[in-house]
């Protein structure tokens, strides 16, 4: 695997926040998921950065859905994880497992 | 009361100036939360944020594309300059309130008084050539910087016009670092006049950086669809 086909922090988090979401992830509940589960206000311009360029890396896929009028007639973008980003996603989780095994400084969630 | 509708200016300028490929649902979403309650501030700030990193992003993605793209640009604003120097050297000198045919149009055609007015409408006659022959340079060279990527030309041109924007800004610094404020502001006994010149030379400048947008066909009218449809529109 190249260095550019590695997950980051913040793609890492967009693509936990596509897989909670399910079928209807395009960018309003991907942001409101990720506000919500970090507690800090979100950018949707950065969003969609790291969602070009997980798509750019093969790790999800989108699709034009519906306009509506609240949307000022402009469609939708659903995105989905595809099955090589899935197992990057297990890979990076087993890979952080690993790292996080053994360190009495982070257990118990005290840093 | 709260508008229904999302910040005009905002909304234009992300129109226009977003450089994301997914621009349109960008637009549609941060309307889509706006209607659900958020505030107009949260709308700027989302919007300028969307554009710097929308450009970045794309900038980045297209590093050597851009540079020979601004690259080309900057040549040309560099012929702008010569000429503009050139024609600037002869119309000051022909215009200028100080000529002989000046003396003797205020002195015998025209009242003697109204040549302090003149005054003033030389530094305008001044600006609108140099504006006129900025403006055609300006558009031009936004066209041909906007030819590198006919596909998605936004970036690159903003990216050209960011580019002459930072250069106007290290203008005014290096005055104000050579001369001090005052001194480029204001000429000691002209105050109002040198006011009136910074404006007109300002002016100018802003009117380069529009031609450059419209010659590169950042501020057409935009078809409101998505630009892309999967990521292979991307890798023309």
């Amino acid at each position: 695997m190249t260095r550019r086909d590695q997950l980051g922090n913040f793609e890492l988090m967009v693509m936990l926040a596509i897989i909670r979401i399910g079928d209807n992830a395009y960018g309003v509940p991907i942001s409101e998921e990720l506000e919500k589960r970090t507690g800090r206000d979100v950018a949707i311009g950065s969003v969609y950065a790291a969602l070009e360029r997980l798509e750019d890396k093969g790790f999800v896929r989108s699709e034009l859905g519906e306009a509506t009028p609240e949307r000022g007639g402009r469609a939708k973008r659903y995105f989905q994880v595809t099955a090589r980003g899935l197992k990057e996603v297990r890979d990076t989780q087993r890979a952080l497992v690993k790292l996080w095994h053994g360190l009495p400084e982070l257990e118990g969630g005290k840093v | 009361m709260r508008s229904e509708q999302p910040p005009r200016i905002a909304a234009w300028m992300l129109r226009h100036f977003g450089c994301s490929p997914n621009n349109d649902a960008v637009i549609g979403d941060l309307d889509e939360r706006y209607r659900l309650g958020r505030s107009r501030l949260w709308y700027w700030r989302q919007t300028l944020i969307a554009i710097a990193i929308g450009l970045f992003h794309e900038v980045w993605r297209d590093k050597a594309r851009t540079i020979a793209a601004i690259g080309t640009g900057w040549i040309m604003l560099g012929v702008y300059r010569l000429i503009r120097d050139r024609l600037l050297d002869v119309i000051s000198f022909e215009l200028s309130p100080q000529t002989a045919l000046a003396q003797y149009v205020f002195s015998r055609l025209l009242p003697r008084g109204w040549l302090i007015y003149y005054q003033w409408v030389y530094f305008v006659l001044l600006a609108l050539v140099v504006a006129t022959l900025g403006a055609i340079f300006g558009a031009f060279s936004g066209w041909v910087v906007a030819k590198f990527r006919p596909s998605s030309r936004n970036p690159i041109v903003v990216a050209y016009a960011v580019s002459f924007c930072g250069y106007w800004v290290y203008t005014i610094l290096r005055s104000i670092v050579k001369h001090g404020l005052g001194a480029i502001l204001i000429l000691p006994g002209h105050e109002l006049r040198g006011l009136f010149v910074f404006v007109l030379i300002q002016s100018v400048w802003m009117t380069i950086i529009a031609s450059i947008l419209f010659g590169g066909g950042v501020l057409k009218s935009r078809v409101e669809h998505s630009s892309r449809d999967g990521a292979e529109k991307r890798n023309e």
